[in-house]
């Protein structure tokens, strides 16, 4: 089975690296990725770099979290984005779920609340692409 | 002259209010020029008449002088003078008004006379009859008229009587005469003296004067009685409504309505100060309402009886306060409010920034304790990163407690029946551990008007006050739930209603330093690990975004009542 395909998009250096150590629990099915801004992601992708789940912060400099979703869901619609972020409202899960995203992930977060949010999105990419 | 005018103006000052009205002094001023106006013209107009009367007695008097010198005449030249005494009797008695008819000689002796008995008396030349010729030194020949007439008093004293002397003068007739009583040479030959009496006259005069009187005392009434009524009428009641008004006013009293009597000025005058009496106490009432709800005026008086009830002050009576009482508790609470409303705000972008950042950190202590709890190997490691995981959790819950604080929403406001809410609240907790003990009486009104709000915003603040109530009640006790609709009367507009719910507890009580600092942020009574202070904040907060109003009621050991009111919606919702 293919691994799973993450990439961490968060200016926190800390949440990154704590992202990397969570999915390394469980590098068997996850490859994971960070980087620190909107706009290096778009560049990644840009190169032809491709990702299942895209999970993005939306408050960083530079390219704020929503605009990088409307991207990726203009550009890239097979990756899906989950929302991570600090400042989370039932307004702002509201805001994000319009913008594209497909779920949302209120920082601080516990490995198994993160891992529950992607399983689920990760199973119903698999159950998308195996109809193909 | 200024002495006296001073003087006078003491005097007026030491009257009566109602007697230095401006009415009265009105009243009293057009009174004294009417008098003097009606007593002037009765003054003249008798004056003139009585001239008037006396000049036809003097042309009547001059008529007579004429007839008996003709008349006399006519006799000297026929011999005949023995008839002329009695000719002047007859005359004197047919003509009306002659009191007294004399003829004179030259020497001043009377020759013939109405009076039988002074006949060939001597006058002196000084005699008042005679003066008007005799007084000059040498006589004079003709008498002008006015010298010729004398008033004088009459015989008797009774009455006035006019008298006229008269010249006879000497003709050729009676020079040639064949007697030869009176030579050429002489010019006068005697002196006709008549009086005649202005009796007539003055009972002319007095009848009038009378008739003037009767008149001008007629005149008087007629003008000054209705004068009167219409000032009254028009001035002194208006006014006098309208000080006592402003009077009542002044001492604190809002109730003081001014009659309104008449649709001019004054009317106008008591109209619009009804209106802004009407004004002042809706603002008052608008205010009051805003600030104090009835349970919390209750609250503040039971607990300060004494205070701004002091003898002789009028209390609003609607209002169960004083105008002054208002006025402070308008001052503070809205202080209150400003300094409750800047901290809010302040504090809401303060930790809306903060929770933002403080996330950060809290999401790897939370994601490596958790990793680390699940590698534990001993039970001290487990129970050691089980308080490290749980006490994160516990500053991502107060961190999520302010966010949901500094949230500054717009409420999506929906047509609800409140009792609902109540109801979904009320079953969500009742099942819940900490409500075990508790009974939850509700003492819901179905018929209440449905009313515009985010039903989950106001589902929050329910949940928090019983939550609050359970906790004060040590999670044993009744909580009373009670929706009712409470009616704000308006004098102006329409009446304002609103929708009450009232959470009463049979819990500890709050006493009144904490009462104060209720609603602020942070401020809390609990135990460190129970609550972070902001609930009723954001309840606050959510209320107010409602525009309603949030208050509270109670006394150590006595529980509380929160009393939320909602304004109801107008009509609309049928």
């Amino acid at each position: 089975m293919d691994k799973i395909c993450l990439l961490i998009v968060d200016d926190e250096k800390i949440v990154q690296r704590s992202c990397i150590d969570i999915f390394a629990e469980k590098s068997d099915r996850y490859e994971v990725h960070t980087v620190s801004s909107g706009e290096e992601a778009e560049a990644l992708l840009l190169a032809g770099r491709r990702f299942d789940i895209i999970l993005t912060d939306l408050k960083m400099p530079g390219l704020p979290g929503t605009d990088l979703i409307a991207k990726i869901r203009s550009k890239y619609p097979e990756t899906a984005v989950i929302v991570i972020t600090g400042y989370s409202t039932v307004q702002i899960a509201v805001e994000v779920m319009k913008a594209g995203a497909v779920d949302f992930i209120p920082k601080p977060f516990t490995p198994a609340e993160i891992f529950n949010v992607v399983e689920n999105v990760a199973s119903k990419l698999k159950s998308r692409v195996h109809p193909k | 002259m200024w002495k006296r005018f001073d003087a006078i103006q003491r005097r007026i000052r030491t009257l009566k209010p109602f007697f230095r009205s401006f009415a009265v002094k009105l009243f009293v001023f057009v009174g004294a020029a009417l008098i003097l106006l009606v007593v002037l013209m009765t003054w003249y107009n008798l004056k003139v008449q009585e001239r008037q009367l006396i000049e036809e007695v003097m042309t009547s008097a001059s008529n007579i002088a004429q007839t008996v010198t003709h008349a006399t005449r006519a006799f000297m030249l026929g011999g005949i003078q023995e008839k002329l005494q009695e000719s002047i009797l007859h005359i004197a008695d047919k003509t009306a008004g002659i009191e007294r008819l004399r003829l004179f000689n030259k020497e001043g002796q009377i020759r013939k006379t109405t009076h039988p008995e002074e006949r060939g008396t001597v006058f002196a030349k000084s005699a008042e009859q005679c003066v008007g010729c005799h007084g000059a030194e040498k006589p004079a020949e003709v008498l002008d008229r006015n010298r010729s007439i004398r008033n004088i008093v009459s015989q008797d004293g009774a009455h006035r009587a006019i008298a006229l002397t008269h010249a006879i003068y000497n003709e050729k007739e009676c020079a040639r005469a064949c007697h030869l009583v009176h030579p050429p040479g002489r010019k006068v030959l005697g002196i006709l003296d008549i009086t005649l009496s202005l009796a007539e006259v003055d009972r002319k005069i007095s009848e009038n004067q009378r008739r003037f009187i009767q008149f001008g005392g007629a005149a008087f009434l007629l003008i000054m009685v209705p004068l009167g009524a219409v000032l009254f009428w028009f001035l002194v009641r208006p006014v006098g409504a309208l000080v006592q008004g402003i009077q009542a006013v002044s001492r604190g009293d809002l109730r003081a309505e001014i009659p309104v009597y008449t649709q001019e000025e004054f009317g106008r005058l008591a109209k619009s100060f009804n209106t802004m009496l009407v004004r002042l106490r809706r603002e008052i009432e608008y205010g009051n309402l805003l600030m104090y709800d009835p349970a919390t005026i209750e609250g503040k008086n039971s607990a300060r009886p004494a205070e701004g009830s002091a003898p002789g002050q009028k209390r609003a009576d609607s209002l169960g306060v004083t105008f002054e009482e208002i006025y402070d508790r308008i001052k503070d609470e809205t202080y209150l409010k400003v300094v409750r409303s800047v901290k809010l705000a302040s504090l809401g972008q303060l930790s809306a920034g903060i929770a933002h950042e403080i996330n950060n950190p809290l999401t790897a202590v939370l994601s490596y304790s958790s990793l680390l709890l699940d590698k534990a190997t001993t039970p001290k490691e487990k129970a050691w990163l089980e308080i490290i995981v749980d006490e994160t959790k516990r500053c991502r819950n107060i961190v999520a407690g302010l966010l949901e604080f500094s949230r500054q929403t717009v409420p999506e406001k929906v047509l609800t029946d409140i009792n609902e809410i109540i109801e979904r609240a009320v079953t969500l907790l009742r099942h819940q551990e900490s409500f075990h003990n508790i009974a939850i009486v509700q003492k819901l009104d179905p018929g209440l008007p449905r009313v515009r709000v985010d039903r989950g915003q106001l589902y929050q603040v329910f949940m928090n006050l019983m939550i609050n109530a359970s906790d004060a009640m040590n999670r044993n006790g009744t909580l009373t739930i009670e929706s009712r609709l409470k009616v704000v009367p308006s004098t102006v507009a329409a009446d304002r209603r609103f929708v009450e719910v009232v959470f009463t507890d049979t819990g500890c009580g709050i006493p009144e330093h904490v009462l104060e600092r209720l609603f602020d942020p942070f401020f809390t009574t609990k135990g460190p690990a129970q609550g972070t202070g902001l609930g009723l904040s954001i309840c606050y907060g959510i209320i107010k975004r409602h525009d309603g109003n949030i208050a509270v009621r109670s006394k150590p050991g006595q529980g509380a009542a929160f009393t939320i009111s909602l304004p109801a919606s107008g009509g609309e919702d049928g």
